[in-house]
């Protein structure tokens, strides 16, 4: 990693947040190591990255803003990252941070403002429903497990990580992520099984 | 559920739903490069890093093979035991089987669509987007994930093929991987990305293919135009018409007559209305009811910006 060397920038932050780190914070310009760095990484993981935060409940949009604000603490946390095996681990528990934040931010938006209205929803029912029976079985199985073990079973099946990394991630001990992986795994295929022989409940 | 009734289609296309849509790579990346150029600084404090834990060798697979073999063993005896003990053994027997890791290796194995190179992002909503992008550092091009490989998902998406060692290898060296294999994009990111340029022949990310083989291609287009309508009614919704609109940009572009162009045309109808734009928007509602005057839509068309317009 390039060290990445940089000045506070000035200026507030918004919802009040104080800047991540009391150091000089990185800027990455265009063209310089770090940037190829960062491009590199976004390359890899922006799609996991983004997926994390959809399943920890941001919407597109705010998965866009999300996704930024990860990589802007991997920009400037990358000179100090000892790469171990366990990246994606980490950007995950940078991502479970930034989601929750966002969560904060939205509710104290939805004290201040009224939401506008819903826009309608999309036309064809019938289309959009059987698109989304699929992620409706697995979101219907996810919402039966705890947090915990939804996230062990997100993690393993859906973004195929290996234990350790996920142990890392979850800050769970090996033991209980091959536990949980072996649990939901039979419990889901009996899910699905049971969805297809008699719709949904 | 008609159509994809394994597990492991079932998580396909559950992943397939939470992929980023269209373009959304190279505007993240752009946004990003610049904020990050400008130094700014994240809002969250970083967590530390996670430590990896040690694993004997050996240890990845045997709690599982374990408590497997235990597992049969017990169920055995418990049919021995049992005056129906015909019927024991064959319980132990889905436990091998782990059919939703199965369904991210099927995904994996999708082959590949060599997509024809083109100009990704001028078709979108350009003019905005192309000097951002020009400033932005060295991202790859679309050119350089059109005619990608689908590799096996490096670190970010590697497939648990052996209990997680294709994990724990894809994410021992991430950065070195992606050198190497600039291609290496995870999942329907390359996909989705590529697809952007292929996808007026309905060709859409592999993953999304993986996930409803055997429905034909239609299926995974209107999944992806779906996609890219929420993401614009979210949009919306948050009172952000202009990326509503670029969008809706996107999907005008990738799918001019597709399934859902006439909800697109609504939708852009709404965005614009919120942008303030009430004469185009009603130019454009003008226009639709016009060719399509029998429509679905026609009534909710009829009644959009009319609070605010002298609307016929």
């Amino acid at each position: 990693m390039g060290g990445l060397v940089m000045d506070l920038r000035p200026g507030g932050h918004p919802q009040g947040v104080r800047p991540a780190s009391a150091r000089p914070l990185s800027s990455v310009p265009p063209d310089s190591a770090a940037s190829r760095e960062l491009a590199e990484l976004f390359r890899s993981h922006f799609e996991f990255v983004w997926r994390v935060l959809r399943r920890l409940g941001l919407s597109d949009h705010e998965a866009e803003d999300g996704v930024q604000e990860v990589f802007l603490v991997v920009a400037d946390k990358l000179s100090e990252y000892e790469e171990r095996g366990a990246l994606r681990a980490w950007l995950f528990t940078i991502a479970r941070q930034v989601a929750s934040h966002a969560r904060r931010a939205d509710q104290r938006r939805l004290h201040r403002h009224q939401r506008l209205d819903a826009p309608p929803p999309l036309p064809d029912p019938q289309q959009l429903a059987e698109q989304n029976e699929a992620v409706a079985i697995v979101e219907a199985f996810l919402s039966e497990l705890d947090e915990g073990q939804a996230l062990v079973f997100f993690l393993s099946e859906v973004e195929a990580m290996s234990a350790p990394e996920i142990a890392a991630a979850l800050g769970l001990t090996l033991t209980t992520v091959y536990g949980r992986q072996r649990l939901s795994r039979k419990r889901f295929e009996a899910f699905v099984r049971q969805r297809i022989a008699g719709g949904p409940r | 559920m008609k159509r994809s009734c394994e597990p492991q289609s079932v998580l396909g296309q559950y992943r397939a739903s939470l992929s980023p849509p269209g373009t959304t790579r190279q505007r993240v990346w752009d946004e990003l490069a610049q904020r990050a150029a400008a130094g700014e600084p994240p809002n969250v404090a970083p967590p530390p890093p996670p430590v990896m834990p040690v694993v004997p060798a050996g240890l990845a697979w045997s709690p599982g093979l374990l408590a497997g073999a235990l597992c049969a063993v017990a169920l055995v005896i418990a049919g021995a035991w049992s005056w129906r003990s015909q019927h024991a053994p064959a319980a132990p027997a889905p436990r091998a089987r782990a059919l939703p890791v199965a369904a991210v290796v099927a995904l994996e194995q999708a082959p590949a669509v060599p997509p024809p190179a083109a100009p990704h992002d001028s078709a979108r909503s350009g003019a905005a987007q192309a000097p951002r992008a020009a400033r932005g550092a060295s991202f790859p091009t679309a050119t350089e994930h059109a005619v990608a490989p689908r590799a096996p998902l490096g670190a970010s998406t590697a497939p648990v093929r052996a209990s997680g060692h294709a994990g724990r290898d894809g994410a021992a060296r991430p950065i070195e991987r992606a050198a190497a294999a600039p291609n290496a994009v995870p999942g329907s990111a390359g996909g989705s990305f590529a697809g952007f340029d292929v996808a007026p022949n309905g060709r859409v990310p592999a993953s999304v293919r993986g996930a409803n083989t055997g429905t034909g291609e239609a299926a995974p287009q209107l999944e992806e135009e779906l996609r890219l309508l929420r993401a614009a009614y979210e949009a919306l919704r948050s009172d952000r018409p202009k990326r509503a609109l670029s969008w809706l940009d996107e999907h005008a572009t990738r799918f001019p007559h597709g399934a859902l162009a006439e909800t697109r045309e609504v939708a852009r109808i709404m965005a614009l209305c919120q942008t303030g734009q009430r004469e185009a928007a009603r130019a454009e509602a003008a226009h639709f009811l016009q060719r399509s005057p029998r429509s679905p839509h026609a009534g909710r068309v009829r009644s959009l910006c009319v609070e605010t317009s002298e609307a016929p």
